[in-house]
C-alpha cells in the first residue's frame, strides 16, 4: 500500500519533469516535497569535473600504441637482417667446402668454423638487440 | 549516429584530433560514472584515463549496435566496479539497505538543527545521501536522472534485467525520500 504511493508519485514525477522545478507548495504533502527535492537534486551534476587538458593527456597516452607498430617492423627488418646473415654464413661454408678436399674437411675444422659463426652471429644479434631495439622500447615508454 | 560512425572512423585511422574530441563529448559522462561509484577521489582521474584508453583499443570492435555513448558508459561502468572488486570493496554487501539507514541516520544526527535549517545544506545532504547509496543504485540513478537515458540503455551499460533496473531506482528513490522527510520534518517547526 505504501510502496503503491510512493511508486504514483515517482510516476507521476517521471511522466512530468516540469512538475519537478516547481517550487514545492503547501499543499503538497511531505512525500511529494521530498520526492521533487530529490528528482531535482539528482538531475544536477555533481560536483566533479576532469580537469582541463585530460583529452590531450589521454590522447598523448595512447601514442606509444603507434610506435609499437613502429618496434614491430623494426623486429621483421632484424629477423630478416639475421636470416640474410645465417644465409651468407651457410654459403661461405658452402663455398669453401668447395675448395677443400672431403679429407681435408676434418670434423675439428667444420665444428670449429660453427662455433666461431655461432659467437659472431651471436654477438650481432646482443648488439643489435641493445643498440636499436631496446633503447627504443625505452623511449617509447617514456 | 552517423556523425559517430565518421569520428569513430577518424579515431581508427590513427587520427588524434579525432580522439581528442571523442574524449571531450563524453568525458562529462564517464566522469559522473567513475564519480558515482568510486569513493576513492585519488583514483577517478586514472580510472578515466584507464577508461578511455579501453575505449581506443576496443574501437575497431565497435560495430554501432548501440550509441557510442552508451558503449562507452558500458565499458565505464565495469572498468568501475573492477577497481571496486581490486580494492576489496564487496559489492554484494552494498545492497544492505539497512546499513545504508544507520550510516545516513548518522550522517543526520551528527548535524545541529540551526545547520540544518539551511537550503544549501539541504541539497548538500541530499548529495551526501546519494552518495552513501550502494553502488548500483548510484549508477541507475545517474544513469536515469543525469545522463537521461531510457531503461533499456541502462539495462546495456549495466547488464541488469530491467526490471531490477526499475526495482532499484523506484527502491533508490524511496530510501533518498525516507530519509530527507525525517530531515524535513525536523525543519518544519521553523
Amino acid at each position: 500500500m505504501k510502496d503503491s504511493k510512493d511508486k504514483n508519485i515517482q510516476e507521476e514525477l517521471d511522466k512530468n519533469p516540469g512538475r519537478i522545478g516547481v517550487k514545492p507548495s503547501s499543499g503538497l504533502s511531505e512525500d511529494e516535497k521530498a520526492y521533487q527535492l530529490i528528482y531535482r537534486e539528482l538531475r544536477k551534476a555533481p560536483d566533479y569535473a576532469l580537469p582541463d587538458g585530460f583529452a590531450d593527456k589521454v590522447a598523448e597516452k595512447v601514442r606509444p600504441k603507434h610506435r609499437a607498430s613502429l618496434l614491430t617492423r623494426d623486429y621483421k627488418l632484424l629477423f630478416l637482417a639475421i636470416a640474410g646473415l645465417l644465409l651468407l654464413s651457410f654459403s661461405m661454408f658452402w663455398l669453401l667446402n668447395l675448395n677443400i678436399s672431403l679429407r681435408a674437411l676434418s670434423i675439428s675444422t667444420n665444428m670449429t668454423a660453427t662455433i666461431i659463426i655461432g659467437i659472431i652471429g651471436i654477438v650481432i644479434i646482443q648488439i643489435a638487440d641493445q643498440k636499436l631495439l631496446r633503447s627504443k622500447i625505452f623511449r617509447s615508454l617514456k | 549516429m552517423t556523425d559517430d560512425k565518421k569520428l569513430v572512423n577518424r579515431v581508427i585511422q590513427g587520427d588524434r584530433q579525432a580522439f581528442k574530441t571523442l574524449i571531450q563529448q563524453n568525458e562529462r559522462l564517464v566522469a559522473h560514472m567513475v564519480y558515482r561509484i568510486v569513493d576513492i577521489a585519488e583514483d577517478r582521474e586514472e580510472i578515466c584515463q584507464d577508461v578511455f584508453i579501453k575505449v581506443y583499443q576496443k574501437l575497431p570492435g565497435f560495430n554501432f549496435q548501440s550509441k557510442l555513448s552508451t558503449w562507452i558508459a558500458t565499458i565505464a561502468y565495469r572498468h568501475s566496479l573492477n577497481h571496486l572488486k581490486k580494492k576489496k570493496k564487496i559489492l554484494t554487501s552494498d545492497l544492505d539497505e539497512d546499513l545504508v539507514f544507520q550510516e545516513t541516520s548518522d550522517l543526520i544526527d551528527q548535524k545541529t538543527p540551526e545547520y540544518l535549517f539551511s537550503q544549501q545544506d539541504t541539497k548538500n545532504l541530499v548529495h551526501r545521501l546519494i552518495e552513501k547509496l550502494p553502488v548500483q543504485y548510484k549508477t541507475v540513478l545517474t544513469l536515469f536522472h543525469l545522463e537521461e537515458m531510457n531503461y533499456s540503455e541502462i539495462v546495456e551499460v549495466t547488464g541488469m534485467p530491467e526490471g531490477t533496473v526499475k526495482n532499484y531506482l523506484f527502491r533508490a528513490r524511496k530510501l533518498l525520500k525516507e530519509k530527507l522527510k525525517h530531515y524535513l520534518v525536523k525543519e518544519e517547526p521553523q
